[in-house]
């Protein structure tokens, strides 16, 4: 039976035309099938090679077999070390990660109080639209994560979460062009974000879909130059923390009475590995 | 047949999430996918791709952030132009199915891009005009070399078969 092309378009069309959220559920099922991609990743250490060794065994054998399984036993402990160091490599860049953020807010912010950090690792690391700009991660809904919350690698903003599956999520890039946040300028590289940020220029950001964003809405009033830093801003509304680093100035175009800024981010994404996620806690 | 080009098509999709995203240069990496279902509808009958062709769209909507349906009509569409006019232009020339290749990639990333900037105000016309473009253009690159492996192919069977 020959089935019209017309119906697809239609079918298309009118799921095109459908809110979001009721789509969200078949997402998430597909999303399902990068879980085995979440257990490929664990980089755990066998220890069966430990298990397994008798020391009476060595004294069982010949001298010539002695040679071989010892051989075999130096093959196996290399792998070990091998694996253990990439372990603790992963294991220093996450306690890293944590100890830049919590130096980075500002000391009014008691982070202890206003968030649970989670620590999770990235599984995919691209969008397969060339149009989009997200990653998937190994925490879900059953680890208590939800859309909306702010995404972070040490002191610097990574997007925040846009869609939730049991076992994985999506985070939205800074970079993505659905990306909005209120940002703030400043000159100057190392200070930290004061808490009176009520003399500096405010933006908002949005991403374009390349290893770049944008920051519009920027008050002409203020001499913004090339090579400020860009930081997020106070939003009780968005769940970001302020003083979070995004990226560097490296374009300035006026538009009208505003500034239109292109910023360099301060990551590279594709070589993230771990994020820190921001959960509010609930007062 | 069918089942061969979803699976090729599956496998594909899985390879740009994983592996692809390397190729990229400035923002700007081939259609893989594209490159599959054009070769899928130049060589096939559209009547019988039209599923796989429209389940490939979907699926690459649910993996990416794209509204579901977008890919899954644009490609249905533009694989129903390359099938209307394949009997007018000569299909044997590769030169054509080269031009034939860009301006579908370009058409597809075009309309890919301006449903972002009609939704979300970014990144902007004259942006996505040339991005599509150099799109199209490294699309047309990679889908010339499979084009060629896949004349060589379809050569080295037809000597080895002795129809020359």
């Amino acid at each position: 039976m020959k089935i019209p092309p017309v119906l697809f378009f239609l079918l298309s069309i009118i799921l095109l035309a459908f809110p979001v959220q009721w789509l969200n559920k078949l997402e998430h099922a597909v999303l399902a099938v990068t879980k085995p991609l979440v257990y490929l990743h664990s980089k755990t250490p066998s220890i069966t090679a430990e298990a397994e060794y008798d020391p009476r065994i060595i004294e069982s054998l010949k001298p010539k077999d002695k040679i071989k399984f010892l051989e075999q036993r130096i093959l196996e402990l290399n792998d070990t070390i091998t694996l253990l160091k990439n372990e603790n490599t992963s294991l220093i860049n996450k306690i890293k990660s944590i100890s830049d953020f919590r130096t980075t807010i500002p000391s009014a912010l008691n982070i202890k109080e206003h968030y649970d950090i989670i620590v999770s690792d990235v599984v995919i690391k691209s969008d397969a639209s060339v149009w989009r700009r997200s990653i998937i991660i190994n925490k879900g809904e059953n680890d208590g994560l939800k859309s909306g919350l702010t995404v972070v690698w040490g002191k610097y903003l990574v997007g925040k979460i846009s869609d939730v599956g049991a076992f994985t999520s999506r985070i939205q890039l800074i970079t993505d062009p659905a990306f909005r946040a209120q940002v703030l300028i400043m000159p100057c590289a190392d200070t930290r974000v004061s808490d009176d940020v009520s003399r500096m220029p405010f933006g908002v950001l949005a991403g374009i879909s390349f290893d770049s964003a944008i920051v519009k809405w920027v008050s002409r009033e203020y001499k913004v130059q090339n090579g400020w830093e860009v930081y997020s801003a106070p939003d009780p509304n968005a769940l970001i923390p302020k003083g979070l680093i995004i990226g560097k100035v490296n374009n300035i175009s006026p538009d009208g009475f505003f500034y239109n800024l292109s910023i360099t981010p301060a990551i590279d994404f594709y070589n993230l590995n771990d994020v820190l996620i921001l959960r509010p806690k609930i007062k | 047949m069918k089942k061969f080009i979803t699976i090729i098509g599956i496998f594909v999709i899985f390879l740009e999430v994983l592996l692809f995203y390397k190729l990229e240069i400035k923002g700007v990496r081939p259609d893989f996918l594209f490159i599959v279902i054009f070769i899928a509808t130049f060589y096939y009958p559209f009547e019988n791709m039209i599923f796989p062709i429209w389940l490939l769209g979907l699926l690459k909507d649910i993996i990416s952030q794209s509204g579901l349906g977008t890919n899954a009509v644009l490609y249905l569409f533009i694989a129903l132009i390359i099938s209307l006019t394949k009997q007018v232009i000569f299909k044997e020339d590769m030169g054509i199915q080269l031009v034939v290749l860009f301006l579908g990639a370009w058409l597809c990333n075009f309309c890919n891009g301006a449903g972002l900037v009609l939704f979300y105000g970014t990144p902007g016309w004259g942006y996505i005009i040339m991005k599509s473009f150099f799109i199209g253009f490294y699309t047309t690159l990679v889908g010339g070399f499979f084009l060629m492996l896949l004349y060589s192919f379809i050569s080295y069977i037809q000597l080895r078969s002795g129809q020359f």
